[in-house]
């Protein structure tokens, strides 16, 4: 039990870290953006191109990725999504398509391609915990992770232009009275759910093999978090996280079951969550607006 | 006037009758020799995104070179027909037709993944056509074979099943893991698709009768994280393990046995890990692995080994750079084929290869090649043994340079080093 837990404990974290950005974004500006698993990837391979074939270390690859990233996500809101950010059906479609050009772009771009990729680890070895040994790298995965979800928390909490976003998330028409203008607060809510994505994206494959089509497994596992979660909550997706990572841990471990039914406990529970509260664990009702 | 004429008529019909006899001539020599430049078309089917893939092609591309050197079959030049099968039964089954319907082949060499090669079982019946597996092991096709030997008895197999490679697995186990190093607790990794699960129906019946405890787990082919599956063999106390990897490349899971610094030997089948570049895929993290191969540059099988592993080297720079087991044994498998055509006398009629086929008994460059006759229960497939063809169990080891080097663990007759264990596991004994 104690190895499941930690394991379980490592990946959620990461788990979080993806979901978060992406209920932020739908909090701010209802809209699913499928694109989120592209930044995703976009991170992994910024980290990839830096640290395997420029040589950089890895610390610095992951600085460069991670900002590079964040302003990918800029770009791609000002340049695309910002057109149609109030179909949703539309937005849904659009990145979808988006991500899946990107992926077959890697595929046919030469220094990159479709054999697997590998990062150096941040950190050599493993360190015993609670009778499991633990990739040292996974640890700082789930430390930077925390970190993040902390300072994305005082973020919102503390500074101005999260105040804002909150607001925006709140009521977008009552914010814009008040003089918070929603284009910047969207810019802003992309930049740092590429940035979340990016970290992830690099911490989730620091120890797997990089290939284009990673962004597909996290993103729907993200996508069962957040509605789990409840759309457009933080404190949801973070606790969704821990049950998702938990069931699926719990269920590559249980002999009967093992890894190949990793993803239908997770579902089973979404299923039901989604019978008994359809607005998820920590939704809200939108009945009202 | 009129017999002038006649005379010029009685010339011209003359000229014309020489010219028209001429040009037939021309035409009817130039049909033999049409015929004796009509090419021999042979299809290649392999997955060729991986290294295994490539191999085969190669191994098929090297065959053919020397054959057409050598004056070709029938005095026909072999035309290889290279089609990639994606690793998908789908594609497979679609290029499959594509070489025999537009490229016209007479046989077919290749294929690797199980579930890829029993989906083409039916077209090859439907069609007649001749098909020496080089890559897949699934006993199925030879249940095919057996059960309904008219249908299927264009299938040949070129390479061990997973009834032959679990029998070497077991006396592995037996003189190298039990007898050697004193091990007991064996595990199984395996990779979850037909191959992976016959594997288990074979292992878990034969190891225990050998003494030996058997913790099986198994992982989805696009498995990148095997942090789960290392903790629960380690849990149940398990000293070796034997592995299967064929369609995941399984760096991810060497990285994370190397850096965990798991105390688990391993052994196994890596299809992937046979290639020469899997020592800098993994930065020498696969450093003790003991993996199954055809042959290494140090095993002179036959005379027909090192020759071809030479030409290999010398004919290709790109990676894969030294050859894997499909290289050996599509290359065996075409001279096979040739020698076939060759005893048939023609190369259009298929049963007449099939019944070649059965005879053969040819040296090459792995051992003695004779295929099962219909009293085995896997008739079609090469026989295994000492006397003909067994595989060698190649260590990864690190060269004085810090390069990796490969080095003949097991059978005895091949060994080229002792075991050497994992960096942080004692010395046997």
């Amino acid at each position: 039990m104690g190895q499941i837990l930690v394991s379980s404990l490592l990946i959620s974290a990461l788990y979080a870290l993806i979901s978060i950005g992406f209920t932020l974004v739908f909090g701010v500006a209802r809209v699913f953006n499928l694109a989120h698993g592209a930044f995703l990837m976009v991170g992994a391979y910024a980290a990839y191109l830096v640290n395997g074939l420029l040589g950089w270390d890895i610390y610095s690859a992951a600085a460069i990725a991670v900002a590079f990233t964040a302003l990918f996500a800029a770009l791609v809101y000002r340049g695309f999504i910002r057109y149609f950010i109030f179909h949703p059906i539309v937005t849904v479609m659009a990145t979808l398509a988006f991500s899946l050009l990107l992926e077959q772009l890697l595929v046919v771009i030469p220094p990159i391609g479709p054999s697997p990729r590998h990062l150096d680890p941040f950190l050599e070895g493993a360190a015993p915990l609670f009778g499991a040994q633990v990739p040292k790298d996974r640890l700082l995965g789930f430390l930077v992770s925390w970190l993040c979800c902390l300072a994305l928390f005082l973020f919102i909490r503390w500074s101005k232009a999260g105040k804002a976003i909150l607001a925006t998330a709140q009521d977008r028409t009552g914010a814009a009275l008040v003089g918070i203008e929603p284009e910047r607060v969207y810019l802003l809510t992309f930049t740092v759910s590429g940035a979340l994505a990016a970290i992830a994206g690099i911490f989730f494959n620091s120890w797997t093999s990089l290939v284009p089509g990673i962004w597909r497994e996290p993103m729907i596992i993200s996508f069962a978090i957040v509605i789990l979660g409840g759309l457009g909550s933080i404190l949801g997706s973070l606790v969704a996280a821990h049950l998702v990572g938990f069931l699926e841990t719990w269920t590559i471990y249980t002999p009967a079951l093992g890894p190949s039914w990793v993803g239908l406990p997770s579902l089973i529970l979404l299923l039901v969550v989604l019978m008994l509260r359809p607005q998820g664990l920590f939704g809200v009702r939108r009945g009202a607006e | 006037m009129l017999d002038l004429d006649r005379k010029l008529n009685r010339r011209t019909f003359l000229k014309g009758l020489g010219l028209g006899l001429l040009a037939a001539g021309l035409d009817w020599k130039g049909t033999i020799f049409a015929q004796a430049q009509e090419e021999l078309p042979i299809g290649v089917l392999a997955p060729l995104v991986l290294d295994v893939g490539q191999s085969t092609v190669r191994g098929a591309e090297l065959a053919a070179k020397e054959i057409n050197e050598a004056g070709g079959v029938l005095g026909r030049k072999i035309r290889l027909a290279v089609r990639d099968d994606q690793t998908s039964p789908q594609a497979a089954k679609l290029a499959f037709e594509d070489l025999v319907v537009n490229e016209g082949v007479v046989a077919i060499v290749g294929e690797f993944l199980d579930e890829v090669m029993i989906s083409l079982m039916p077209l090859i019946a439907q069609f007649k056509m001749p098909f020496i597996d080089t890559g897949s092991s699934m006993t199925a096709t030879n249940e095919m074979v057996a059960q309904d030997y008219e249908n299927y008895k264009y299938y040949f197999r070129a390479m061990f099943n997973t009834d032959t490679l679990t029998r070497d697995m077991e006396r592995l186990a037996r003189d190298l893991l039990r007898d050697e190093l004193g091990l007991k607790k064996i595990g199984l990794l395996l990779e979850e698709g037909i191959w992976g699960r016959d594997m288990q129906a074979f292992l878990e019946e034969r190891l225990p009768a050998l003494g030996l405890s058997v913790t099986t787990v198994f992982f989805p082919l696009e498995q990148r994280d095997f942090g789960p599956m290392l903790a629960q063999l380690k849990d149940a106390g398990v000293e070796a393990m034997l592995v299967a990897f064929a369609y995941n490349d399984g760096i991810n899971f060497v990285n994370l046995w190397y850096l965990t610094k798991c105390p688990i030997r391993v052994f196994g089948i890596n299809a992937p890990g046979q290639a020469y570049e899997y020592w800098a895929d993994t930065k020498g993290r696969v450093v003790s692995h003991v993996y199954a191969d055809a042959a290494t540059e140090a095993t002179a099988i036959t005379e027909k080994t090192l020759p071809f592993y030479q030409s290999y080297i010398q004919t290709y720079r790109l990676r894969p750079v030294r050859p894997l087991y499909t290289a050996y044994s599509t290359y065996d498998a075409l001279h096979i084929l040739s020698e076939a055509i060759e005893r048939a006398g023609r190369a259009d009629d298929p049963d007449l290869l099939v019944a070649e086929l059965e005879k053969t008994d040819y040296i090459g460059t792995v051992g003695r090649l004779v295929f099962n006759g219909l009293d085995s229960p896997y008739p079609h497939d090469m026989k295994y043994g000492d006397e003909f063809v067994v595989p060698k169990w190649v260590q990864w080891q690190a060269d004085v340079g810090g390069k990796g080097k490969r080095e003949v663990v097991y059978p005895p007759q091949y060994r080229t080093s002792p075991y050497i264990p994992p960096p942080w596991l004692p010395p046997p004994g």
